[in-house]
């Protein structure tokens, strides 16, 4: 029975990580129209900084979890603001390759950064973990990440209710031209949605970290 | 080129970073050609 709650609990967790970065990949598509091959790399950014700054500088772990989040979040303005922006009036599959050409140098800059060594993250507190295995036993470090995944639950419900404010207020680019005439922002929430996806993506790389260690090639 | 004049400018570079120009690249052709690089020769030829 003990086993069976291990795996519902690890069920769950694994499922709401998905959940996590998925909502990154459907808001940057319902606001741009874009597919963002490069959600991957923000999930890894954000692990990566938060194992990084943990381990190597030995920084606390939610001042470091904060710190990885907005640097995920930098990540994302700064794709969209030298990558999606300037390409701007490009088509769908022009857009669609330059996230990948994103994904790839994102992806060299942390080999550059980080190296190819893997980063181990710590779980997150002792009391959440007694608290979790109080339920169901299972291993400490996969149940400390399972307190900020609950945490996270909410979070994605909120996503989703920006989802469909963003479906309603930002159609995609194909009807961008209506909004021109209608003076709406339309640049504005794509940016916003970079940004709001990365650090989406970068919180979910925090809580994946503790169960697998950081690595450059989570993207 | 990248193996060799990297580590030159950049001594503390690690790992497979070539990619990380690579994909600039990538972006750069993509955002400057974003019909393909023979669009160039096809508007000229016209």
């Amino acid at each position: 029975m003990a086993a069976l709650w291990q795996y519902v609990l690890g069920g769950v967790v694994d499922g709401a990580i998905f959940a996590l970065v998925a909502a990154g990949f459907v808001l940057i598509y319902q606001v741009t129209g874009i597919i963002n091959f490069a959600q991957g790399e923000f999930v890894m950014i954000g692990g990566m900084t938060a194992a990084a700054l943990a381990h190597r500088r030995g920084m606390p772990l939610i001042p470091a979890a904060a710190i990885a989040v907005l640097v995920s979040a930098a990540a994302g303005a700064l794709a969209y603001l030298l990558a999606i922006r300037p390409a701007r009036n490009a088509t769908p599959l022009t857009l669609l390759f330059i996230t990948l050409g994103v994904d790839v140098a994102l992806r060299g800059l942390a080999l550059f950064v980080w190296g190819t060594n893997p980063y181990s993250l710590n779980a997150v507190s002792a009391a959440a973990t007694r608290s979790c295995c109080s339920a169901a036993r299972c291993r400490r470090r996969h149940c400390g990440c399972s307190a900020p995944t609950c945490w996270s639950s909410p979070r994605c419900t909120c996503s989703c209710g920006a989802r469909r404010w963003a479906r309603r207020c930002a159609p995609p680019l194909r009807t961008r031209r209506s909004h021109r005439r209608s003076g709406f922002p339309l640049r504005t929430f794509a940016f916003w949605s970079f940004v709001v996806a990365a650090a989406i993506g970068g919180l979910g790389g925090v809580v994946i970290a503790p169960i697998t260690s950081a690595s450059t090639t989570w993207g | 080129v990248l193996q060799t004049v990297v580590p030159i400018v950049l001594p503390g570079a690690r790992g497979d970073f070539q990619s990380f120009f690579l994909g600039v690249i990538l972006i750069a052709m993509l955002i400057l050609l974003p019909r393909g690089l023979t669009s160039r020769f096809a508007a000229s030829g016209a």
